[in-house]
């Protein structure tokens, strides 16, 4: 790409090297005016009317023409793909003279017809006399060359630059010298917009603040009593150093930095072989343990790329590390694709660098070559995975290679140039890091966590910053590339990133730091004043509210009903699956192929690839998994029944504080108390107990109802006698199914589906009753309402009659029985009869027999249920101020 | 639509715009029982609200019914006469590279003949779909794919890239259009008795936010319960769902007073409301049983008629996207017997397509829903030959072929009554107006009313779409 007309130059800080590709002009600047004229008339005419559609800044992105552009002067002098346009003066063998002069086969241009011979001759003479263009780049930003262009700005770019020294930052508005730098920074950056920081916020919102950003778990009230009743000056950063040291914090950090990985339990779709990982809880495990042991973060990176060669016989444990490598998706074993998606991984999750776009041609945008990416793809093709012991995730080297082969437009059928393997070479132009242990893993390993490499710190402060605080520094935490501009708060990203290096890597000193500042401890609430200036909060004149993720969402259900595990580490559980483990959600089985809509719904981090920040959504979906899961409504029997055992008021107050961590409100207890002795008064209201199935006897002529009783077996889906094959010795051939059913033989064993009435109206029946068999005498159908009055009745025998009544008036609580007896003969008596319950008038279906069909019943929710619920519905529950 | 950047894709809105459009704040909902009222018209961090394409079209619906497996073009839509005159014969040159070895010719049994004024042609397999709606077609005979396998090719044809991980046409479309009811999944995927091969792949949203993922129906259960997951509350009547609902609001009302103008608190006030809301809406449109027996009889019995209605009911109500799988694994998919099974399958599907067109267009519908027939690829005009554990040898069937197969458009602004492009005289390779899947995506985006290359997602480092950096627009086909 970059030909002799570019020079390269290099910076030298402290030992690591940052390379400048500068620019040269690539003509003089005095041109010969009468060929600038012969070029003006004779030529660009020409160009722009035959040539530009596909060689210049307007064609489509993609579509460029054999990569050449002819609408600049650089760009006429490099040529495409197929190498240098002109040799000026020589038009004969210039290749532009013989693709229009048409003498090239397969390569006559303009496509659609050829020149005029005056036309060709004139593009002859004006290569000949010495091709004079005029044309300068940089008239027009879109004519700028690209490799220059990249060049240029990768000396230039903030993010690529050295860490450097901490600047000098007055101490502001009560802030002294000795404060931390961040706030001094900030403080700096609001003063100058006329702003000043929130008040500190209280201690009850500080603790749940720091519960959820360190531990991701609530509160109980009798924890955030213990705080507030401190009484010493540093009970705040006791609290935080209590909170570090729990072992929660790293369960914490593992589930963000399983995010990063793009963590699963299996492999994705595969053909035939075994998809699980089943051991991929071990490397979970490891993450746990080292955040929680505060492995410095190098260490932490070595482990995950190259534990083969610092612990081979995992004789520390930490050959599971390379989970982060090998647990990726497996693409069928196209040993390309899964190459591409470590080098993903390790790019953009750990440096910020977009290197997959240079899979299939340099990066458009920013400074890594095809070279750089398949260095990588050398690296990982290089490795191997031998399975079993000591960790069936370990990655060890094939052996040592020599160079490695680009693979033309990322095809494995078309290798290109053999290339050496050199780490990233913009990082270190004059001296690139060689690649050449074995696969290069190691050197790779080695120049990521180089405390001279200012990606690394950069990216994990960013990132570290983000999960704190809500929203990151730099707004594209994976992509600290070219066109990621410096972000309004550098000073504080590098100053957290130096101490990140110079304090020996911590990560549990990095958070400490964090959460300490001023900053940090602001309140969340709105200022008008401020909104005006910063509606974004860029200058960060407040703390950022934020709403639980799933993970803590569904951990602090389980923990305010007194449900949650809080053992540490372990396999991987399913937690849809009755009987619900009641383990902490970064346990959770993860199905990369098929993620339940249930991770979805809640913005779960997509485990097909690294994600640099997750969604942020607000569905339906969401709400309907609060309400109605099974697994959230099987939290809550235990704790109702325990605050029903105290009494209604005691009750009231123990839920209070269980769910929200506080007392009640004399206003909020009430309206708890109305809605659960309200409740009470009720019928149990439960969708589908409105039908009940059983047997009675009827008399016909009245359609009164005796000796209703329930049909005792629900058996493939009908209900029915005890005896699994009918006829049943006490209940005979009588059954009801979702359709219809068959009554028994004898005067009581009329079949009945009894619907009982939720709520008063006046309703109509509409349905069809169908005699089935062609033998037999036919049925009879009855509709009786509160089993004493008949409000229809239909005789059917091989064929139907629709079964509509209008004008039913019932009351809460009464019933309505479709009836069907054996009319006689008790032989073929099989029938179907749908019906539905409409309003009167017809646009609401209060119930279908079809619908409403089901087996036992769930117990309804209980009156302390609901409220219980209803507290864990709530904003105050799931938002941390 | 401009390109997003990773920060601000977590909501679908940058943050300005977030602010900009949630800036109604909580003073301006009351609460209680306006909700129904802010919800239709509201603005709120809900990414799925509907959205204008790039230009205005007829198209905002699609259904695309996916006859997995890879139906045979010249069984079905494809006649190819010259097959007789060589049957039994070899193919003249050499035969192209399939997934497994195939031998001579072999001729459809299947009679063909022209429908409508147009005179489009059609076997007797698709009788009733080409009978009743032959000038409404643009039937595509001319497609191409990259290669002879499932896998790849079904993920071809659904994200525009074979293998490696990328939003499907569904999430795309979702993502440009938003969805018309905020009480439905915006981009359903139904398919009877399991995933169809490569799974919820097919309808994956990739790097694009996972609310984007089409939702997937396993048509096979006729509860609602069942279909849809979370929508019903078995152990709550709606009565007490809402006492409760009441109480919570309450709450929040108090809890928003003192945070005000943060959207994420009034959208999750209101997504409260429509998750209520939902269950109802849910119940309703999966159950078919309310439908008049003349549109249950027009359908026709079993699964695929009843997921076809359920579709017709679900554009009905606003639904963006659908797709509408044959059944779990590969059904089309007979390298035996292709006669015997190919008249199961469209037996089970002819009926119900054409009753689907016809209800479309008696419902006012079919302008505004793009309908795509057609499966991953065809199939080969040469016999398949035994070969062990690959068939069961009773060389009676036809392999994957990826160098010509058929897919058609209905309805959505496409120019019906055309047979668009041709494979050779054999039907083994697409020859005239060749079609490839990234240019078929990319009319399907224009009729969609988007142009291609500009509806793009800021991923790692560049801008993606669903033609990645293909696609041509086949204006023949657009009306």
């Amino acid at each position: 790409m970059i030909r002799n007309s570019t020079a390269v130059c290099a910076l030298v800080v402290g030992g690591w090297v940052f390379g400048i590709l500068a620019g040269k002009r690539l003509q003089g600047q005095e041109l010969d005016p009468q060929k600038v004229d012969f070029f003006e008339t004779k030529i660009r005419p020409v160009l722009v009317e035959k040539c530009y559609e596909c060689h210049s800044a307007k064609t489509p992105a993609g579509e460029l023409g054999g990569k050449l552009r002819l609408d600049t002067s650089g760009g006429m002098l490099r040529g495409g793909t197929l190498g240098p346009l002109l040799q000026a003066g020589q038009g004969q063998s210039s290749l532009l003279i013989k693709v229009i002069e048409y003498t090239e086969p397969g390569l006559q241009m303009p496509p659609d017809g050829k020149l005029t011979d005056e036309q060709i001759a004139d593009f002859r003479r004006w290569v000949e006399e010495g091709a004079v263009d005029p044309r300068i780049e940089k008239d027009s930003p879109e004519m700028i060359d690209p490799a220059k262009d990249i060049a240029t700005q990768t000396a230039n770019h903030w993010a690529y630059r050295p860490l450097g020294d901490a600047p000098v930052i007055e101490g502001v508005e009560g802030l002294g010298n000795d404060s931390d730098l961040v706030d001094r920074s900030i403080a700096q950056g609001l003063k100058k917009s006329g702003l000043g920081f929130s008040p500190e916020a209280d201690r009850r919102t500080l603790v749940r603040r720091l519960y959820y950003d360190l531990l991701g778990l609530s509160p109980s009230l009798e924890e955030i009593a213990q705080v507030q009743a401190d009484q010493r000056e540093d009970w705040y950063v006791r609290l935080v150093d209590r909170l570090l040291e729990s072992p929660h914090f790293g369960e914490r950090m593992a589930r963000r930095w399983m995010d990063v990985v793009r963590y699963a339990d299996n492999k994705g779709y595969v053909f035939q072989e075994d998809r699980e990982y089943r051991h991929a809880y071990r490397y979970r495990n490891w993450l746990i343990r080292a955040f929680n042991e505060d492995l410095p973060y190098d260490q932490f990176l070595r482990y995950q790329l190259i534990a083969d060669r610092l612990d081979p016989q995992n004789e520390q444990g930490h050959l599971d590390a390379m989970g982060m490598l090998t647990l990726g998706r497996r693409f069928l074993n196209n040993p390309h694709d899964v190459a591409d998606d470590r080098i993903d991984v390790v790019t953009r999750g750990l440096m910020g660098v977009t290197a997959a776009c240079a899979r299939c041609h340099d990066h458009k945008f920013d400074p890594v070559s095809m070279a750089d990416y398949y260095s990588l793809h050398g690296a990982f093709l290089g490795s191997e995975e031998p399975g079993g012991d000591p960790s069936p995730m370990r990655m060890v080297d094939k052996g040592s290679q020599g160079g490695t082969r680009i693979l033309l437009r990322g095809n494995p059928g078309n290798p290109g140039a053999e290339v050496a393997r050199r780490f990233m070479v913009f990082l270190n132009p004059q001296s690139p890091v060689e690649m050449k242990t074995g696969s290069g893993r190691l050197e790779m390993a080695e120049a990521i966590t180089d405390g001279r490499n200012p990606l690394t710190p950069r990216v994990f402060a960013n990132r570290l910053w983000g999960w704190l605080f809500g929203v990151p520094l730099v707004d594209t935490p994976s992509d600290f590339g070219l066109r990621c501009a410096a972000p309004v708060q550098q000073v504080v990203l590098d100053s957290l990133a130096r101490d990140l290096v110079q304090s020996g890597w911590s990560v549990k000193g990095l958070v400490r730091r964090m959460v300490l500042t001023r900053t940090y401890r602001q309140q969340s609430v709105h200022r008008e004043d401020a909104f005006e200036i910063d509606p974004e909060n860029r200058l960060w004149w407040r703390a950022q509210r934020k709403r639980m993720d799933f993970e803590s969402l569904r951990d602090s259900l389980l923990l305010a009903t007194g449900q949650l595990d809080r053992a540490i580490g372990g396999e991987s559980v399913s937690i849809q699956t009755p009987p619900f483990p009641k383990r902490r959600t970064l346990y959770a089985y993860i199905d990369r192929q098929n993620l339940p809509q249930l991770f979805r719904s809640f913005d779960f981090a997509s485990p097909d690839a690294h994600v640099p920040s997750r969604a942020q959504t607000t569905v339906p979906q969401q709400g309907l998994v609060l309400m109605n899961s099974d697994f959230v409504q099987a939290m809550l029997p235990e704790m109702a029944l325990k605050a029903s055992g105290m009494g209604i008021d005691a009750g009231v107050d123990y839920l209070f504080k269980q769910v929200l961590a506080r007392e009640g409100t004399s206003e909020e207890k009430q309206m708890l108390r109305e809605l659960i002795e309200a409740n009470d008064m009720r019928l149990p209201d439960v969708p589908q107990n409105q039908w009940t199935y059983g047997v009675a006897k009827i008399d016909p002529q009245t359609g009164s109802i005796e000796g209703f009783r329930q049909l005792p077996r629900f058996h493939q889906n009908r209900w029915q006698g005890m005896k699994d094959e009918l006829p049943d010795p006490e209940l005979d051939w009588a059954l009801l199914s979702n359709l219809g059913g068959h009554p028994g033989g004898r005067a009581d064993l009329a079949v009945v589906r009894r619907w009982t009435a939720m709520q008063a109206g006046e309703l109509r029946v509409r349905g069809m009753l169908k005699h089935v068999p062609e033998q037999g005498d036919g049925v009879r159908g009855t509709v009786s309402v509160r089993g004493v009055q008949k409000v229809g009745q239909w005789e059917v025998r091989h064929g139907e009659s629709a079964t509509n009544v209008d004008g039913i008036t019932v009351a809460i609580g009464d019933t309505i029985d479709f009836v069907v007896d054996c009319f006689g003969d008790a032989n073929s008596d099989t029938f179907e009869w749908k019906v539905r319950i409409v309003s009167s008038d017809e646009q609401k279906v209060r119930s279908s027999s079809e619908r409403g069909f089901g087996g036992v019943q769930p117990a309804a929710l209980s009156p302390w249920e609901q409220a219980l619920q209803a507290l864990l519905l709530t904003n105050e529950f799931c938002f941390i101020d | 639509m401009q390109p997003r950047s990773q920060a601000e894709n977590s909501t679908g809105w940058t943050r300005r715009e977030l602010l900009h459009r949630c800036g109604m704040g909580m003073g301006a909902i009351a609460l209680g029982g306006m909700f129904p009222e802010i919800m239709q018209g509201g603005e709120s961090a809900n990414p799925l609200l509907p959205k204008s394409p790039h230009f205005p079209v007829k198209a905002k619906h699609l259904i695309h019914i996916f006859a997995n497996g890879g139906p045979s073009h010249i069984d079905t839509w494809d006649p190819k006469p010259k097959l007789f005159e060589y049957e039994g014969k070899e193919l003249p040159g050499e035969t192209p590279r399939t997934e497994r070895k195939t031998g001579n010719l072999y001729p459809s049994t299947f009679k063909f003949k022209q429908h409508g004024e147009s005179g489009l042609w059609a076997s007797e397999l698709f009788e009733k779909t080409a009978s009743a709606h032959a000038d409404k077609l643009c039937v595509v005979r001319s497609m191409h794919a990259d290669v002879p396998n499932h896998e790849p090719s079904l993920l071809l044809m659904n994200c525009g890239e074979p293998r490696q991980v990328r939003p499907s046409m569904g999430s795309w479309l979702t993502y440009g259009l938003g969805t018309e009811n905020q009480n439905l999944p915006a981009f359903l995927s139904m398919c009877p008795g399991g995933y169809p091969i490569q799974e919820s792949q097919n309808w994956q949203s990739g790097f694009l936010p996972g609310i984007y993922q089409g939702t997937y129906i396993d048509t096979n259960h006729e509860s609602v319960e069942k279909l849809v997951e979370y929508v019903v509350n078995r152990k709550l009547g709606r009565g007490a769902q809402r006492r409760a609902l009441d109480l919570v609001q309450k709450l929040n009302a108090e809890h928003a007073k003192s945070r005000v103008q943060d959207p994420m608190i009034e959208a999750r006030i209101q997504s409260m409301e429509l998750a209520y809301r939902m269950q109802e809406e849910a119940m309703d449109v999966f159950d078919v049983s309310t439908e008049p027996k003349h549109i249950l009889d027009m359908y026709g019995p079993g699964v695929q008629a009843r997921q076809m209605l359920i579709a017709r009911r679900l554009i009905q109500r606003g639904v963006r996207v659908i797709q509408l799988w044959h059944g779990a694994g590969q059904p089309w998919d007979n390298h035996d017997k292709i006669f015997e099974g190919h008249k199961k399958l469209a037996g089970e599907s002819d009926q119900a397509i054409a009753a689907l067109l016809t209800d479309l267009q008696q419902h006012g519908l079919l302008d505004e829903t793009l309908v795509l027939w057609g499966g991953e690829f065809g199939r080969t005009p040469t016999v398949e030959l035994p070969q062990k554990g690959a068939n069961e040898g009773t060389i009676s069937g036809r392999d994957h072929n990826h160098y010509g197969f058929t897919v058609w458009l209905a309805g959505g602004g496409v120019k019906g009554g055309q047979a668009y492009g041709a494979t050779d005289e054999f039907g083994f390779k697409a020859v005239e107006n060749r079609v490839h899947v990234h240019d078929l995506h990319a009319t399907m985006m224009k009729l969609m009313g988007f142009d291609h290359t500009k509806l793009t997602y800021h991923y790692a480092g560049r801008d993606y779409r669903l033609t990645d950096i293909h696609g041509r627009v086949i204006q023949d086909w657009i009306a």
